[in-house]
């Protein structure tokens, strides 16, 4: 039973490339890999498409007519769709592949590879998938979190993250200690931290690109 | 792939003899014979003899006269020696740019060959690693299996074409074959490379019949092994290279000793093999060529060490060509 574990990751996998043949030996494998496999013949026709929202990667042909894989890629960024790319090339161009690593590229497999090769390749995307969607996750209800201040308490809760005591803020924000002290009861509250080393983390959280 | 190499290596060949021609008139000026270097830097001093012996009365006018023509001498000679050596690194950089211009070749076909087979290659892998996952399952879905193979089997079919498609853009080379003599080749080489000789040469030719084939190609396969056995007797410092010829039944042969380092044991196969790491060094290369043009006549390559010398043997099947052989001994 070598060759048949089921993926570890669960997750759709798009395949970009202009041969039709390679496209329904990729969806073929992968479909019997256990992967929900979506294929596209060009990069214009993956753009048009109704992509979702799941868990997923886009395995991509480098060199295609019309808009490279590169291309593509740089697309993708430029709009803010994050998802893990691994590129597939029929030769390594060192300099593409250079250039695509650099833009975040998770791998570069050289036509033929070996489905161990493929299935790592996927496996290591998806995962990556995983973590950058739970971090934007965790972003979101951070900013939601947030949004519950008023510009006050927005004040003095990004005072309190800089690690100044209620007097210092009071000072800063020429305002009575008492009235920091209350503000500052309420910033944790609605902030759902019981410490200020909580409430840093959560404030750095925020500022993460 | 030694089809491919070998096509490029046409190419370089043309580059190489192309760019020795072109600097003939050079070499005929700084011919490597040394007894030619030692005749032309003695014309001076031969001037000066009857002059010497004219008038005794002039003896401190002589001495003077006598030690410029020695200074000039010198200087000439300084500048023969300097020449020479400028000029035996120029023919290995030569040697160098053609190696170099046919792995270029080389990388171009490769890079295109890899292209073409890599996408139907591919398609062949994942179709049958398909075909391996259901068929390990409980009830294997066997029409599936079925196709999967069906698809395994036409790109792996496409990617058969792509080989056949470039076995036929290679030139049937044998169709442009004609009766050479070996010994005209040889002689031709030594032309070519006493330029840039750093080591002494002797030639030995015995008459030979006509081998079949291409006088470029059989040049190229010439001038690898001499300027290998020519670096090679160079870099051990004791330059004697001696070339021979002869027929050996329905054979031609031809000899090339170096009494330098030899060819060592372990290293003869990876020297006459594409791609070994001397590539870079360029000689690797082009014995790989050598070799790749011999065999496709039929012949043999073969680096042997005899008591302290390294010999490439090249071997021919002589050709056969009713009364070709006047014509080809011309």
């Amino acid at each position: 039973m070598r060759r048949q574990a089921v993926p570890s990751l669960a997750g759709k996998v798009f395949v970009v490339d202009d041969d039709k043949s390679f496209l329904r030996s990729m969806d073929r494998l992968l479909r019997t890999a256990g992967y929900e496999v979506r294929t596209f013949i060009s990069a214009r026709e993956f753009l048009a498409a109704d992509r979702g929202d799941g868990q997923s990667c886009l395995l991509l042909d480098l060199r295609m007519p019309g808009v490279s894989g590169i291309d593509l890629q740089e697309q993708l960024v430029a709009s803010g769709y994050d998802i893990p790319i691994v590129f597939l090339s029929g030769h390594a161009e060192f300099r593409s592949g250079v250039r695509a690593m650099k833009a975040g590229a998770i791998d570069f497999l050289a036509k033929p590879f070996t489905e161990t090769e493929l299935l790592a390749a996927i496996g290591k995307a998806l995962e990556r998938d995983l973590r950058s969607r739970a971090g934007r996750a965790a972003k979101q209800e951070v900013l939601a979190k947030l949004a519950r201040l008023t510009p006050r308490e927005r004040e003095v809760c990004d005072l309190v993250a800089t690690g100044l005591l209620n007097k210092q803020i009071a000072a800063e924000l020429g305002a009575a200690e008492k009235t920091i002290k209350c503000h500052r009861g309420r910033v944790m509250e609605k902030l759902e931290v019981g410490s200020v080393a909580e409430l840093v983390r959560l404030v750095d959280l925020a500022r993460k690109p | 792939m030694p089809h491919a190499l070998r096509r490029g290596r046409s190419l370089a060949a043309a580059i190489l003899v192309a760019a020795l021609a072109a600097a003939a008139p050079c070499r005929a000026a700084s011919a490597g014979d040394p007894a030619v270097a030692a005749s032309r830097s003695r014309t001076p001093a031969d001037d000066a003899g009857p002059r010497a012996s004219g008038g005794s009365s002039l003896a401190p006018a002589l001495a003077i006269v006598v030690g410029l023509e020695a200074a000039a001498i010198g200087v000439l000679l300084a500048g023969l020696l300097r020449r020479r050596r400028a000029d035996a690194s120029a023919c290995r950089r030569l040697v160098r740019i053609a190696h170099l211009s046919s792995a270029g070749a080389a990388r171009e076909t490769g890079r295109w060959l890899a292209d073409a087979i890599g996408g139907p290659l591919a398609s062949t892998l994942n179709n049958l690693g398909a075909a391996r996952r259901l068929l390990l399952r409980e009830t294997p879905p066997l029409e599936e299996v079925a196709a999967a193979v069906d698809e395994a089997q036409a790109a792996g079919e496409t990617a058969a074409r792509v080989v056949n498609q470039l076995r036929a853009l290679l030139p049937d080379r044998s169709a442009g074959h004609r009766p050479v003599d070996l010994n005209a080749v040889v002689r031709e080489a030594l032309r070519l490379v006493a330029r840039g000789r750093t080591a002494a040469v002797t030639a030995a030719l015995s008459p030979l019949p006509p081998i079949s084939g291409d006088r470029g190609e059989l040049l190229q396969v010439v001038l690898e092994v001499v300027l290998n056995a020519l670096e090679v007797a160079a870099t051990a410092g004791r330059g004697v290279v001696s070339i021979r010829t002869r027929a050996a039944g329905g054979s031609v042969e031809l000899w090339v000793d170096d009494s330098g380092a030899g060819t060592a044991e372990e290293g003869r196969t990876p020297l006459l093999t594409p791609l070994f790491a001397t590539d870079l060094m360029g000689l690797g290369a082009g014995l790989a060529a050598a070799r790749s043009i011999v065999e496709s006549y039929g012949g043999r390559i073969a680096a042997e060490s005899p008591s302290g010398v390294a010999r490439f043997r090249v071997t021919f099947p002589a050709g056969t060509f009713p009364g070709a052989l006047a014509e080809a001994a011309h």
